[in-house]
């Protein structure tokens, strides 16, 4: 249960590998990872790559988790507020929760988010770490 | 808007060990037929909530279920917004009613939590948000209220005493409720020590997962009168939805689905705050029923944890807020909470609630709310006069 | 045509794992250990990092420092003994993290702890022939010994990435020339199916990382006509800290020659990272018109040898990523139970 097909992680392979979002070719707000129908009415949109900098708008450390992240507790969790607009959720690793704060400048990283076992998928995606 | 309630039960909650989700559903339907004097054929069709059925016991088409149970061939239909599923199986109930299309309805909700470990729970819970951004990062239901949390304490600057005062009252109240999960009265010292889930929320901040099911019966006032139960009914009704993704939202310190919904539900009662005689909010978490407090309108945000502190929702008060227990210390049986909501004022407002009673409740509102505010219901009940 | 290397990348991951704290898990001798490996702590990943994620880190600093976009990358090769999968490439993984397009050629590479310098050397090969016009080459590990053998001591995590190509003017170093010996020595292996690698003590020694790294550095420096006293920089692969030093004296380097490129007393042996980690520190300090030589070691067994010289470009883009010793000096200490705890995590083991 929980366990992603490989082949719905394939299809969001660039929102979660490359951080790739989505910009409204009208008025060019972005979205992370995407919409149909942008706050200005426009349909149309472009994949665009976010740059990985942001600051924390709100965080917290996991200590009970679901079957697939149970055995990573204790693990940090942020909003994150992207320089380019839009707002993720991820993890922040690399850090003790203790050096978190709102307002924290963070970048991007490419690591390991679960594994399927010992015989299914490695599913990567982007955390975080301090800047 | 006038739905008569002429019948309700419900089981208590808990961990029901020997009872499946079937036996849950079929005592609480059981029970609900001889609360209201009704034969089963007098039901003309049947909603069910229940979210987490199709993946911890491998259940769906529950509408059928539950016909089964009472031996019709009548409609049924399993009716899911996550936590607010009950709320939404009551709506579907009353639009049945309004439409012309049934006189007299049963609305029930089941949940079975306690066949699975804790963790594979959480699992299930996560599917209310959305789980391929949010559930793919190790997102859990407390971990996400826990953001909201620390952005509202930061905002408004209260503190864990005051989100522990909001379970303090709940068990209090718990304690008085011979249905409820937990029983036992807790100090705030208890919340601050309990182990921590996700920081700033512990264990005793987080109402637990739970066994159980409740059941209404509602029907047209004609039909009320005519049996002799035209006592309490269902003035006002609202829904509405917002993004499944927390991240999606424009504040993380308000649930604009709940201000909608409650606006409407005002609305078509034709009633003010001032009079609503008591609540039972979807407080999944302490930091849930203040937010739910100030965006049901009842106070100015920033300032429902100091009226919680400061006694303002206590049994005793102008506004008692759970009088049941709530989540916290009722329980939270998810398909079943927002039924029993209604199962609470509707005993409430005719008197029936013994040592929990709220004095001179005539007005009551009830309100479920599904994943973080993407979901929501709100209902408002009356004493027929 | 001239080939070169166009940027360069280093990543090492934060946590460190003294000698000293490993032999109190065992009860063994602390300094009877250090006394024989000179490795006084390595670098260990943490559970959310493995070969792939640490090789993304390196290479895109490769790419800043070439100032190339990822869609141009013609050609990616890997080189690990620790590829997350047996079948399925590591290189189209970190090929999608970093941007490429899918108009690139990807294969992964393994020889022991010369994985890398395969990549490079192959690399090297594609761009000369004008196959490809940018090449990304990386060798990276989380290295893995089994518990209470002596491997424990020094087996890291850590990579390296190199972008190659053909365009004077985008040179950092040139790769003046390359040479490589090989021959079936059973010096250390592991079976395909086994976690854990075997080695067979002092054997490792003489006939295998010394006659290899020996018989390349003579092949080379016969090509190019050079002497050990035409080089400011060597480099050896460093399965401890001594045996470098020994290759050095053997062939009649100084200590000076080989002090940047000596780097596992401080972050352990990360296979196929260890030599070009070694490389990329001497890039980040070097001065332009230096010489370098690198003579890479894999057990089972070969050494791949290069002699590459730096350009004045070199110093302007040195500072444009992470450097080397950035990476070194950024550390955390971890206890043995933790990086046992990291090892089950990663691989979704239940111990």
């Amino acid at each position: 249960m929980g366990i992603m097909s490989p082949i719905e992680h394939w299809r969001l392979i660039k929102n979660r590998y490359q951080l790739e979002g989505t910009v409204c070719v009208s008025c060019e707000k972005k979205y992370y990872p995407s919409v149909y129908i942008c706050s200005c009415g426009s349909r149309a949109f472009a994949p665009k790559k976010l740059r990985g900098y942001g600051t924390i708008i709100s965080f917290t450390e996991v200590l009970a988790s679901t079957e697939l992240f149970k055995d990573c507790v204790p693990y940090c969790l942020a909003l994150i507020k992207l320089n380019d607009g839009p707002v993720i959720l991820a993890q922040i690793t690399d850090a003790n929760f203790q050096d978190l704060s709102i307002g924290l400048s963070v970048r991007s990283v490419f690591r390991r988010y679960f594994v399927d076992g010992q015989d299914g998928l490695i599913y990567y995606g982007i955390k975080f770490v301090i800047n | 808007m006038k739905i008569a309630v002429i019948g309700t039960a419900s089981t208590a909650y808990g961990e029901w060990w020997d009872k499946s989700l079937r036996q849950l559903l079929a005592e609480s339907q059981l029970t609900a037929l001889t609360d209201a004097g009704l034969a089963p054929q007098e039901i003309q069709a049947i909603f069910v909530a229940n979210m987490c059925a199709g993946q911890l016991s491998s259940q769906v088409n529950i509408g059928a279920l539950a016909t089964n149970i009472l031996g019709l061939h009548i409609p049924g239909t399993r009716i899911e917004g996550a936590c607010a599923s009950g709320g939404l199986a009551l709506r579907a109930g009353i639009a049945a009613i309004e439409s012309g299309r049934a006189d007299v309805v049963m609305v029930s909700g089941v949940e079975k939590m306690s066949d699975v470990s804790h963790a594979q729970g959480t699992q299930s819970l996560m599917s209310a948000t959305c789980y391929e951004t949010e559930g793919f990062v190790g997102a859990t239901f407390p971990a996400l209220f826990a953001l909201v949390t620390r952005a509202y304490m930061h905002r408004f600057g209260i503190t864990r005493e005051h989100l522990a005062m909001v379970s303090v009252k709940n068990h209090k109240n718990g304690a008085l409720n011979p249905r409820a999960h937990f029983r036992k009265e807790i100090t705030i010292q208890d919340v601050l020590q309990s182990s921590y889930v996700a920081d700033p929320l512990t264990l005793l901040d987080c109402s637990p997962m739970s066994d159980g099911a409740a059941t209404v019966i509602i029907s047209t006032p004609e039909f009320a009168k005519k049996i002799g139960k035209l006592n309490v009914s269902i003035i006002g009704s609202g829904q509405a939805s917002d993004t499944l993704a927390l991240s999606q939202r424009e504040t993380f310190t308000e649930f604009k689905a709940t201000q909608h919904a409650a606006q409407n539900a005002f609305m078509i009662a034709g009633v003010t705050h001032k009079d609503i005689d008591l609540v039972e909010v979807h407080d999944a978490f302490t930091m849930a029923e203040i937010i739910a407090l100030e965006d049901l309108g009842f106070f100015e945000h920033g300032q429902a944890g100091h009226a919680t502190v400061a006694g303002k929702t206590s049994l005793q008060s102008n506004l008692p807020v759970n009088a049941s227990g709530g989540l916290k210390a009722k329980g939270h049986p998810v398909g079943a909470t927002g039924i029993g909501q209604v199962v609470e004022l509707t005993e409430q407002l005719h008197g029936r609630c013994g040592a929990r009673q709220v004095h001179n409740a005539r007005i009551g509102l009830a309100h479920s709310m599904g994943g973080l505010g993407s979901t929501v219901t709100v209902h408002i009940l009356a004493q027929d006069v | 045509m001239t080939v070169g290397i166009v940027g360069y990348g280093a990543y090492i991951p934060k946590y460190r794992l003294k000698t000293e704290e490993i032999a109190r898990a065992w009860s063994q001798d602390y300094a009877k250990i250090t006394a024989s490996l000179a490795v006084h702590e390595k670098a260990v990943a943490g559970y959310d990092q493995d070969s792939v994620t640490l090789a993304v880190h390196a290479a895109e600093h490769a790419l800043v420092r070439a100032d190339i976009s990822p869609e141009i990358v013609g050609a990616l090769y890997v080189g690990s003994e620790s590829h997350p999968y047996a079948v399925k490439p590591s290189a189209t993984i970190i090929g999608t993290a970093l941007g490429c397009s899918r108009d690139y050629l990807a294969t992964d590479m393994a020889f022991a702890c010369k994985g890398g310098t395969a990549a490079l050397q192959a690399a090297y090969a594609l761009v000369a022939s004008d196959l490809v016009q940018y090449a990304l080459a990386i060798g990276t590990d989380v290295a893995q010994a089994a518990p209470g053998d002596i491997l424990e001591y020094t087996a890291a995590a850590g990579a390296a990435a190199f972008v190659v190509n053909s365009h004077t003017q985008e040179f950092l170093a040139t790769i003046d020339a390359t040479v490589s010996v090989s021959s079936d020595t059973p010096d250390f292996w592991r079976r395909s199916l086994q976690q854990y690698p075997e080695h067979v003590g002092r054997f490792t020694g003489e006939p295998s990382y010394f006659a290899h790294t020996c018989q390349a550095a003579e092949k080379i420096m016969a090509k190019t006509g050079s002497t050990p006293q035409d080089f400011d920089h060597v480099i050896f692969h460093q399965p401890n800290g001594k045996f470098p030093v020994q290759a050095g004296k053997k062939l009649g380097f100084s200590s000076k020659q080989l002090a940047y490129g000596l780097l596992s007393p401080d972050i352990g042996n990360s296979y196929s990272a260890t030599i070009l980690l070694g490389l990329t520190n001497v890039l980040d300090n070097a001065e332009p018109g230096q010489k370098i030589l690198l003579i890479s070691y894999g057990s089972g067994s070969g050494s791949d040898a290069f002699v590459m010289t730096t350009t004045d470009l070199l110093q302007e883009r040195q500072k444009s990523a992470p450097t080397t010793g950035e990476y070194i000096h950024d550390k955390k200490y971890i206890e043995y139970l933790q990086y046992r705890q990291i090892y089950q995590v990663r691989e979704g083991k239940k111990e």
